[in-house]
C-alpha cells in the first residue's frame, strides 16, 4: 500500500460571499467605465457608435461571468478535497470517510472529484442523485471554460454564474463538509 | 449493501419514470407562454407612457439553444425611453433552482428576472444530506409547487426574491438605466 505526504492547508480557499462581492465590484466598474461620460470615454472609444461600445461592454461582462464561474466552481472542488482530506487525517468511522481512506491509500490526493469524491458521495450519503448529476454537469462546465471552449458542450442544462452561485450556496449550507467554514 | 443496491435501483426507476413523463415540446410551449405572459405585465406597466409615445417597446426574435429542445426562437425586447435601451433578454428554461430567467441590461446595470415558486423569497433547492449509518438533519417540509411566478432577484451574495410588480418593475428599471 502506497503512502502518501499529507497536504498542508494554506488557508486561502476562495469564500462564496467574497467572490460575488468581488464580482459585483468588477461588474460595477466596467459599467463606469464604459459609460460615454467616463473620463477616458473619450480616448478609448473615440470613433465607435453607442451600439458598439455597448457590444464590447456586454462581450466583457460575459467573460468576467465566466471568471467569476470558474472561481466559484474553484471554491467548490476546493471543498470537496478538503473535505476529503480531513476524513482521511481524522480517521472518522462513518461509511464516506472509510470509502475516501480507501481511495486515498491507492490514490493519495490525486483522487478524481468527479469519478471518485462525487461517486463515494453518492454511494455512502443520502444525497440525491439529481445534485450529483447538477455538480457533474457544473464541472464539465468547467472543464469547457478551462480548455479553453472550442467545443460545443452538452451540459444538459444552462450553468452560468448566478446558477452556479445558487449551487454552491446550497451545498455549503446543507453537505457535512470536514474542514470547510461557510 | 443489498438495501443500498434495492435503493440505487428504486431510485433508478424512478427517474427513469419521471424521464419518460418528461414532454420537451410542453415544456418549450409553457416557457413560451411565461416570457408573453411577462411581457404582456410590462406593456401593462408601461402602457400610459407607450400611448404618450415617451417609451417605446422592440421586439426582436432571438435564436436560442438548449439541449432538452434544440434551436428555438424567442422574442427579446428593447425598451427605448430616451438614449436609454433597456434590453430583456430570455436566458432559458433549465436552470438551477429557478423554471425560467429574464435578465434585464440597462448601461448600469443588470436585474435578472427568476421565473419560480410563487411561495419562495429566496432560492431554495431541498437538500438533507446525511451520511450512511448517520442521524439525519431535522427534516423541513420542501413548498409544493403550487404555481410559478415572476420574481426579481437580488445579486449574489445572499440572493432574495421580490415580487414583479409595477413599483418594482419601475425601480429595477431605473437601477438598470441611471445607477
Amino acid at each position: 500500500m502506497a503512502s502518501f505526504a499529507r497536504v498542508t492547508f494554506s488557508d486561502e480557499n476562495l469564500d462564496l460571499a467574497e467572490i460575488s462581492q468581488h464580482h459585483n465590484d468588477i461588474d460595477a466598474s466596467v459599467r463606469s467605465y464604459f459609460l460615454p461620460s467616463s473620463s477616458s470615454a473619450s480616448v478609448r472609444f473615440a470613433g465607435y457608435s453607442s451600439q458598439e461600445i455597448e457590444l464590447e461592454m456586454v462581450a466583457l461582462l460575459l467573460q468576467h461571468e465566466r471568471n467569476t464561474s470558474l472561481n466559484i466552481l474553484a471554491a467548490l472542488e476546493a471543498a470537496f478535497r478538503v473535505d476529503f482530506l480531513q476524513r482521511c487525517y481524522r480517521k472518522r468511522k462513518d461509511k464516506l470517510s472509510k470509502a475516501l481512506r480507501h481511495m486515498h491509500s491507492e490514490k493519495g490526493s490525486r483522487v478524481s472529484l468527479e469519478d471518485d469524491i462525487l461517486q463515494a458521495w453518492k454511494d455512502y450519503t443520502s444525497v440525491s442523485a439529481q445534485i450529483i448529476s447538477d455538480i457533474r454537469g457544473a464541472f464539465k462546465y468547467r472543464h469547457w471554460l478551462a480548455h479553453g471552449r472550442y467545443w460545443e458542450p452538452k451540459l444538459g442544462q444552462k450553468y452560468d454564474y448566478h446558477g452556479l452561485y445558487i449551487l454552491a450556496e446550497t451545498i455549503f449550507e446543507n453537505f457535512p463538509l470536514e474542514g470547510v467554514s461557510v | 449493501m443489498t438495501n443500498k443496491l434495492f435503493d440505487n435501483f428504486v431510485n433508478e426507476q424512478t427517474k427513469v419514470a419521471k424521464e419518460e413523463h418528461f414532454d420537451k415540446n410542453k415544456e418549450l410551449a409553457q416557457w413560451l407562454e411565461y416570457v408573453r405572459t411577462f411581457y404582456e405585465s410590462i406593456e401593462h406597466f408601461l402602457d400610459r407612457y407607450i400611448k404618450e409615445k415617451t417609451v417605446k417597446l422592440e421586439y426582436k426574435k432571438q435564436p436560442m439553444h438548449e439541449d432538452f429542445s434544440g434551436p428555438y426562437e424567442i422574442d427579446a425586447l428593447t425598451v427605448v425611453v430616451g438614449a436609454n435601451r433597456i434590453q430583456f433578454k430570455p436566458i432559458g428554461t433549465m436552470l438551477i433552482g429557478a423554471k425560467g430567467r429574464i435578465d434585464m441590461t440597462g448601461p448600469r446595470g443588470m436585474v435578472r428576472f427568476l421565473l419560480v415558486n410563487k411561495e419562495l423569497s429566496a432560492p431554495k433547492i431541498s437538500v438533507r444530506v446525511w451520511i450512511d449509518g448517520q442521524e439525519p438533519p431535522p427534516e423541513e417540509q420542501p413548498k409544493p409547487v403550487v404555481e410559478w411566478a415572476w420574481k426579481i432577484s437580488t445579486p449574489p451574495p445572499r440572493i432574495k426574491y421580490t415580487e414583479f410588480g409595477e413599483e418594482s418593475f419601475y425601480t429595477a428599471m431605473m437601477e438598470v438605466a441611471n445607477g
